[in-house]
C-alpha cells in the first residue's frame, strides 16, 4: 500500500441541512475522515444570513477537534457594514485560514462590485478565497469559471479556488482554461457529476482535494483521486501537498 | 505536521472481493467526448483494479433508440461476453414487445433498462403495462423462462410516485434504481424501506454516509455496486465501499453476489 500524508480536505461544510438529509455532527465527521485517510479538513458554514452565526458554528468544530479542523470564514455582501469586521474577527481572533464565498446563495455574480470591499480586503491579506463554480446548471451566470479569470486579474494577490473545478464537463473545460490564463487560480476536486481531466490539463500543482462533506462522502472523493490514472507524485500534491503550501499548514 | 490516527490512503487500490459492476455504458455520446467508449477501453480500466465483470448497456439505446442501441451493443461486445454482460434497453411507448422479447431470448440478455423521462412517457400501466407484466414474469408463454427480468432505471429518469405505485401494484417486479443522487436521497430512503422489490445501485450515492444509510434502509441484499462509467470513476465508489466497515459477506454481496442473483 502506498500512502500519503498529510491529506487535507479543502472543502467541507458545518451546519445542518435537513432538506437533503445531512447532519453536522463533528464526531461523525472525524470518524469518516479517519476511514477516508484525511488528516485535516477545512470547514466553512455558509447557511446563515448572519455570517457571525456561521463562523461561530465553525469555531465550535475547531474547539472540539483543534488538530483536525481548519477554519474557513464566510461573509455576505448583503451586509457590507458587517463583512470586514467579521473577516477580521474570523482571521485574527478565530484563526481561520481562508474565505468561502457562495454566489448562488447570495445571488450576486462573482464579478459584481458588491463583492469589491471583501475582495479588496482579501487582496491586502493575500488570502485564499474559494467559491462554488459550475457551468451548465441553473444560475451558472453567477459563478461560471470564466468569471474567476476576471477576478483573478483584478485581485492578483488572492489565491482563487474554484470549488468543484467547474463541476460539469463544460465547466471543467472552462475552469482549466481559466487556470491556464491566471497563475493565481486553483481547482478543487469535489463533484457528484463524474468527470476527469482537471489534474491532467491544469497541472498537478494547481489542483486541490476537496470532499464537500457532508453533502458528499469523503471516502468516495478520496477514491476519485486515489484511483485516478495520475502519478503518485501528482496524487501527493493534490491530496495535501498543494493545500499545505497554500494555507501554510 | 505529524501523521495522525487515520487510516492511510491507498494509492494501489485493488478490490479484496470479486466485483461485478452493475452500471456501465458503452459507445460514444453525441454531446461530448467520454473517457472511454469501447470494450477495450473498459477492460483496460477494469484490469487496473481487478474488476472481473461488468453489466453493460449501450448509451445510444437510452439517448436515441433502444432497438438500434441494443444491436450496436451486441456488435461492440463481440468476443468479450465472458466479462461484459449485455443489458438491453426498451422503450414501451415505441418498441415492439414481442420483437424485443425474442431479441433478449436470442442473445441471452437477462436484464432491461428503461428511461421513462428521456423516452418521454410516464411509467404507468396504460403505457407500459404489457412490458411490466413480462418483466414481472407474468403471463409468459411456457417456452420462455418464467423468472422475472429485473429492470434498471436511473433515479433521474423516473417519477418517484409512478415508481412507488408500480412497485406496490406489481410485487413480482424487481427494479434496480440507479445513480441515486444526493438530491433524491430524501425520497429514495423511505421508498427502499417501503418496497421490498426495489434495489438500489450505488454509483452516485455520494452524500455523506450514503452507503451505510442505503444499506440500513434496504438491507445489504438489495444494494448493488455500480460505477456509472464512463461518466463516473470506475473505482471511486468501490474504494469507498471498502472503507465503510462492511464485513466480507456484505461486501461480496454488494460487489457481485446480489447482481449475480438478479441475473440468474
Amino acid at each position: 500500500m502506498t500512502t500519503i500524508h498529510p491529506v487535507i480536505d479543502l472543502h467541507a461544510h458545518a451546519g445542518r441541512w435537513g432538506s437533503v438529509g445531512v447532519d453536522d455532527d463533528p464526531d461523525r465527521y472525524v470518524e469518516i475522515m479517519d476511514e477516508a485517510g484525511i488528516d485535516r479538513t477545512c470547514i466553512n458554514c455558509i447557511f446563515y444570513g448572519d455570517a457571525t452565526m456561521g463562523n461561530d458554528t465553525v469555531a465550535r468544530f475547531i474547539d472540539r477537534y483543534p488538530d483536525r479542523f481548519v477554519g474557513v470564514a464566510f461573509v455576505t455582501p448583503h451586509y457590507p457594514e458587517e463583512a470586514i469586521p467579521e473577516l477580521e474577527r474570523a482571521y485574527d481572533s478565530l484563526g481561520f485560514k481562508m474565505l468561502k464565498v457562495y454566489p448562488p446563495y447570495a445571488l450576486i455574480p462573482l464579478t459584481d462590485p458588491k463583492w469589491a470591499p471583501i475582495f479588496e480586503w482579501c487582496d491586502a491579506r493575500s488570502a485564499v478565497v474559494m467559491s462554488h463554480s459550475d457551468l451548465g446548471m441553473p444560475g451558472d451566470h453567477l459563478h461560471r469559471p470564466r468569471l474567476f479569470a476576471e477576478v483573478a486579474r483584478m485581485y492578483t494577490n488572492v489565491s482563487w479556488v474554484l470549488g468543484h473545478a467547474g463541476n460539469l464537463e463544460a465547466g471543467r473545460v472552462e475552469a482549466v482554461e481559466a487556470a491556464k490564463h491566471a497563475p493565481n487560480i486553483y481547482l478543487e476536486t469535489a463533484t457528484s457529476w463524474g468527470g476527469n481531466g482537471a489534474i491532467e490539463c491544469a497541472g498537478q500543482d494547481r489542483v486541490l482535494f476537496g470532499s464537500d462533506m457532508p453533502l458528499m462522502d469523503a471516502r468516495y472523493q478520496i477514491g476519485r483521486v486515489a484511483t485516478s490514472a495520475i502519478s503518485d507524485e501528482a496524487k501527493h500534491a493534490v491530496l495535501g501537498g498543494n493545500a499545505a503550501r497554500l494555507l501554510g499548514l | 505536521m505529524p501523521p495522525l490516527m487515520t487510516k492511510l490512503v491507498d494509492l494501489n487500490f485493488r478490490s479484496e472481493v470479486p466485483v461485478f459492476d452493475s452500471n456501465v455504458a458503452l459507445g460514444r455520446r453525441h454531446d461530448r467526448r467520454v473517457p472511454g467508449a469501447t470494450p477495450d477501453d473498459l477492460l483496460t480500466e477494469m484490469d487496473r483494479f481487478d474488476i472481473e465483470r461488468a453489466l453493460v448497456y449501450c448509451q445510444h439505446a437510452v439517448t436515441f433508440d433502444a432497438g438500434e442501441g441494443n444491436r450496436m451493443l451486441l456488435e461492440m461486445l463481440g468476443g468479450h461476453r465472458d466479462r461484459l454482460i449485455p443489458q438491453f434497453a426498451f422503450n414501451p411507448a415505441y418498441d415492439n414487445l414481442e420483437t424485443f422479447v425474442k431479441s433478449t431470448s436470442d442473445a441471452d440478455v437477462r436484464s432491461v433498462r428503461i428511461a421513462p423521462v428521456q423516452h418521454k412517457y410516464p411509467l404507468r400501466s396504460w403505457v407500459a403495462g404489457e412490458f411490466i407484466a413480462w418483466a414481472a414474469g407474468l403471463e409468459r408463454p411456457r417456452e420462455l423462462p418464467q423468472e422475472p427480468t429485473p429492470v434498471w432505471v436511473s433515479a433521474f429518469d423516473v417519477d418517484p410516485s409512478h415508481l412507488a405505485d408500480l412497485l406496490e401494484t406489481v410485487p413480482a417486479l424487481k427494479i434496480v434504481l440507479c445513480e441515486p443522487h444526493y438530491t433524491q436521497i430524501p425520497w429514495i430512503v423511505p421508498l427502499l424501506r417501503a418496497r421490498p422489490n426495489l434495489y438500489v445501485e450505488l454509483s452516485r450515492a455520494v452524500i455523506g454516509d450514503a452507503i451505510p444509510r442505503l444499506i440500513e434502509a434496504a438491507g445489504h441484499s438489495r444494494v448493488l455496486h455500480g460505477s456509472w462509467w464512463p461518466e463516473g470513476s470506475l473505482a471511486a465508489q468501490l474504494y469507498a465501499l471498502n472503507r465503510c466497515g462492511l464485513d466480507e459477506e456484505q461486501l461480496s454481496a454488494i460487489c457481485a453476489g446480489n447482481l449475480e442473483g438478479l441475473l440468474r
